[in-house]
């Protein structure tokens, strides 16, 4: 067993503790609390862009409500280590001066109320931007645990 | 007298290295093409639309514009998840090279 243990150490051990080093992981593994998060952020967020064409006002409240879930969603995200390109996802998504959900509660909230073709184009592209965090979390390696 | 094949163990590794690559890389080429070409579709759906309705007065100029740089936010968020789509299909790699490495050492062990 000696001789067997030497061989296994001189011939086995670099190669392997080579591998553990370039086989560490590049973007965080699946993680099902994550995905959760996001599809209900997405279920909320589509709820409360089909009430645009009433008075901001009269859903200010909701509509905080809302960016909190979906900021909640977010900031787990960024809690996890290698998970920065889902972050940078969120971070577009929520943008109060870009053009998908963030942009969209800004613009409610700026106009007063919205115009409904304007609400049907925009509705499916608030969801796709969700989905591209869905599908991204969806599409990380599964591990033991998951 | 106990021995270890290093290179059956080091072959065996990279021939199924090698199958594991074509298999896992072309899976994730394809599914990205596919994906990119589905974006691309809905996002040009999606602009004609937007001219349609800017055209008939149902929306305003501002608005049209809004749409219009959705498109390229959600662009972004699209390239974003095909750059973090290849990291996993990586680490799916990489993960799967140690493990052939495991069983064609311990194949290759004689007691």
């Amino acid at each position: 067993m000696t001789a067997l243990s030497s061989v296994i150490r001189a011939q086995l051990l670099w190669p392997l503790a080579f591998l553990f080093f370039a086989g560490c992981s590049t973007i965080a593994t699946f993680d099902p609390v994550a995905y959760d998060k996001a599809t209900g952020a997405k279920a909320e967020a589509l709820a409360l862009v089909d009430h645009a064409t009433e008075s901001y006002a009269t859903r200010a409240k909701d509509a905080e409500a809302v960016l909190l879930t979906v900021n909640k969603a977010c900031e787990y995200d960024r809690g996890r280590s290698l998970n920065n390109i889902t972050v940078k996802q969120w971070e577009i998504l929520l943008d109060p001066n870009g053009h998908l959900f963030g942009g969209f509660v800004e613009r409610w909230k700026a106009k007063g109320s919205l115009r409904s073709a304007y609400i049907a184009e925009k509705r499916p592209d608030i969801a796709e931007a969700f989905d591209q965090i869905i599908g991204l979390e969806i599409g990380k390696r599964r591990t033991g645990s998951n | 007298m106990p021995s270890f094949d290093t290179n059956t163990a080091i072959q065996t590794t990279l021939d199924q290295s090698k199958e594991l690559a074509k298999t896992l890389f072309k899976q994730f080429a394809d599914q990205a093409t596919q994906d990119t070409k589905d974006f691309l579709n809905r996002s040009k759906d999606g602009v004609e639309r937007a001219g349609l309705l800017f055209a008939q007065r149902k929306i305003e100029k501002d608005d049209f514009e809004d749409l219009l740089l959705g498109k390229k936010d959600l662009a972004a968020m699209h390239a974003l998840k095909q750059t973090g789509l290849a990291s996993a299909a990586i680490d799916t790699f990489t993960n799967g090279v140690l493990q052939i490495l495991i069983n064609a050492a311990l194949a290759a062990v004689k007691l």
